[in-house]
């Protein structure tokens, strides 16, 4: 990583800051039994709002929005889950244990956006449309809803581990964690659907087919598939808690290589080779 | 008799055979993608006996019957199943290359895929000229956007490009990169007959170093041409690929290797006629895709979404009231904290 780093990195790296700072309050308040959620949410609100400059700053820089480059999604989805889950945490009181388990992923993933390489790359001629924008927008939703998915389910699986005393007795219990993190699971399930719709338009007209098995299509159907899997397995089956934990954490697994690994190691047109 | 056959469509509508299916559908796309096979028996076999449990399970599972959205879903998934069987029936898929000045020819079309039941003969009436052709370019031969006019049957000018296709009869022509310049020429036969042709040369300016070609006069006489661009590639600046006022030249090299250089309206004596180089214009790839159902696949899809977006915003409202209805009732708060 280079140690000067341009004025949107700054604002990467106060985001990492202020997400970090949102992490250890949120760790502390289960330790010292306080109440921190003002500390939380005014950090993670603004990480946010440094997200947002940075990108802004970068838009203006190259004129595309964060679409293209592993720094550029890492970026826009640094602002995006963070974004959605201050929403969450704000809004759904009773998600606000997730936040033990997303706020440190967040600030991972932040020093991962500034470790990549943000040599800006122009945008392609297919990328000027606005179904480009749909396609991403309810895919971040996707991926936003998942993660906090995670972060509940995460808590009954980290319950399930010897030694965890202090998690085990503060509540909420693993029943209602367990429920709204399917409630999660399934408006994901419905924006992953939007996801894969849109991409399909907008395949079809940027590239003339809807559905052509590329890497990233291949890949997030598979995430699609897995959603399902797990969704119905919940009805199907009396799981454990923990094993359906693990579905949810399998689908983001999936998710997450979906959306940064895959159309960085694949060649095509998600990628912008044309 | 007829009970035992309800009873056993009933055990096709099981969620077990569902989890089965999909379980056995991952498999193949993996199977599939790890193999670059991509029409596999591994990923057919499992949507069949998928969308047989969906039909037994619309039909038979009560929970699917009684919650209208999730019905909805449902059946839109199977109504995409049966929509996908149609368009590998239906749907074709091509390319063709249409020179400048040039009216579209069905015969000159490369057909990639074609359903059984796909009627070639409807293209035969798609009708446009090529007009011209511009690509914009920036540093580093960045390919920008592509701008492909057409000249339709009612004089109509239209111009089409990325994300903007030309439909026509159900076809839809989309440009691709594939475009290059093309020599028109005339040959001149000593009974006084002239016949009008063009030399497409290989895409540019990706083949920028190998703008070659071969072609057989009609008179049997194999020749050789290399076009000779004026202007060279300048990757350090923006530039525009265009098809007017390009100026260049033609080598000519005939069978015995003697070669010819041949500017815009010059000519060689052959020994059975006459080769006029006419001038340089550009050709444009396009791609061809016709599928009848691609509204149908979008309405299906849009749709099951819809349902099943109605069905989780019910059941969690539904869920959500119950919670604090009991927790109002236990004397309980909302829990707001970690601790």
């Amino acid at each position: 990583m280079s140690l000067q780093l341009s004025p949107e990195q700054a604002y990467v790296l106060i985001a990492i800051v202020a997400y970090s700072l949102a992490a250890i309050a949120a760790w502390a308040a289960v330790f010292s039994h306080r109440r921190l959620d003002s500390i939380i949410t005014i950090s993670a609100s603004l990480a946010v709002i440094a997200c947002l400059l940075s990108i802004a700053l970068r838009w203006q820089q190259t004129g595309n929005g964060p679409f293209l480059t592993l720094y550029e999604v890492l970026l826009s989805n640094l602002f995006s889950l963070g974004l959605i889950f201050t929403v969450i945490y704000i809004t759904v009181p009773r998600a606000r244990p997730s936040s033990l388990l997303i706020l440190p992923l967040l600030s991972l993933l932040g020093w991962w956006t500034l470790d990549a390489d943000a040599t800006p790359v122009e945008l392609p001629a297919t990328y000027n449309t606005a179904l480009l924008w749909i396609h991403v927008g309810v895919g971040k939703v996707f991926l936003g809803m998942n993660m906090v998915a995670v972060g509940l389910a995460g808590l009954i699986f980290v319950r399930q581990l010897r030694h965890n005393v202090f998690l085990t007795e503060s509540p909420p219990d693993d029943e209602m964690l367990d429920d709204l993190a399917w409630r999660f699971m399934a408006v994901a399930f419905v924006f992953h659907s939007l996801m894969l719709i849109a991409g399909a338009v907008w395949a079809q007209d940027a590239w003339g087919r809807f559905w052509a098995w590329d890497s990233l299509e291949t890949w997030a159907f598979i995430t699609w598939l897995a959603m399902a899997l797990s969704l119905h397995a919940r009805v199907t089956y009396r799981m454990p808690k923990w094993s359906g934990s693990l579905l949810i954490f399998s689908v983001f697994i999936l998710a997450f290589l979906t959306f940064f690994g895959v159309p960085f190691t694949s060649v095509g047109p998600h990628k912008g080779i044309l | 008799m007829f009970e035992s056959t309800i009873n056993r469509l009933r055990m096709l509508a099981s969620l077990k055979l569902t989890l089965l299916g999909i379980v056995a559908l991952l498999a193949g796309v993996l199977l599939a993608y790890f193999s670059q096979e991509r029409s596999s028996v591994w990923i057919i076999l499992p949507l069949v006996m998928l969308a047989v449990n969906l039909l037994a399970a619309i039909l038979f599972n009560p929970r699917i019957r009684q919650n209208s959205g999730l019905l909805m879903f449902h059946i839109c998934l199977l109504m995409i199943a049966i929509l996908s069987l149609l368009s590998q029936l239906t749907s074709m898929k091509g390319r063709v290359e249409v020179t400048q000045g040039a009216a579209f020819d069905a015969g000159s079309v490369t057909v990639t895929e074609q359903g059984a039941w796909h009627a070639f003969s409807s293209l035969q009436q798609v009708e446009f000229v090529q007009g011209d052709i511009e690509v914009d370019y920036s540093v580093g031969l960045r390919r920008g956007p592509t701008r492909s006019q057409l000249q339709l049957s009612d004089n109509n000018m239209i111009v089409i490009g990325d994300n903007l296709a030309f439909e026509s009869r159900g076809y839809r022509f989309y440009t691709t990169s594939n475009k290059g310049f093309a020599a028109m020429v005339n040959w001149h036969a000593k009974d006084g007959s002239v016949e009008h042709g063009s030399i497409h040369f290989p895409s540019y300016p990706l083949y920028d170093w190998k703008q070659q070609n071969q072609w057989q006069a009609p008179t049997g006489e194999q020749l050789a041409f290399q076009l000779m661009i004026d202007t060279p590639l300048d990757p350090e600046h923006d530039w525009l690929l265009q098809s007017v006022d390009r100026d260049g030249y033609l080598v000519v090299t005939l069978p015995g290797g003697a070669k010819h250089t041949l500017a815009p309206g010059g000519t060689i004596e052959l020994d059975n006629g006459l080769l006029e180089f006419e001038a340089i214009r550009m050709w444009m790839g396009y791609k061809i895709f016709y599928d009848p159902w691609l509204a149908w696949f979008f309405a299906a899809a849009l749709v099951g979404v819809a349902g099943i977006a109605w069905h989780y915003s019910l059941k969690l409202s539904s869920a959500g009231n119950r919670r604090s209805a009991e927790d109002r009732k236990a004397g309980r708060g909302r829990v707001v904290s970690t601790t």
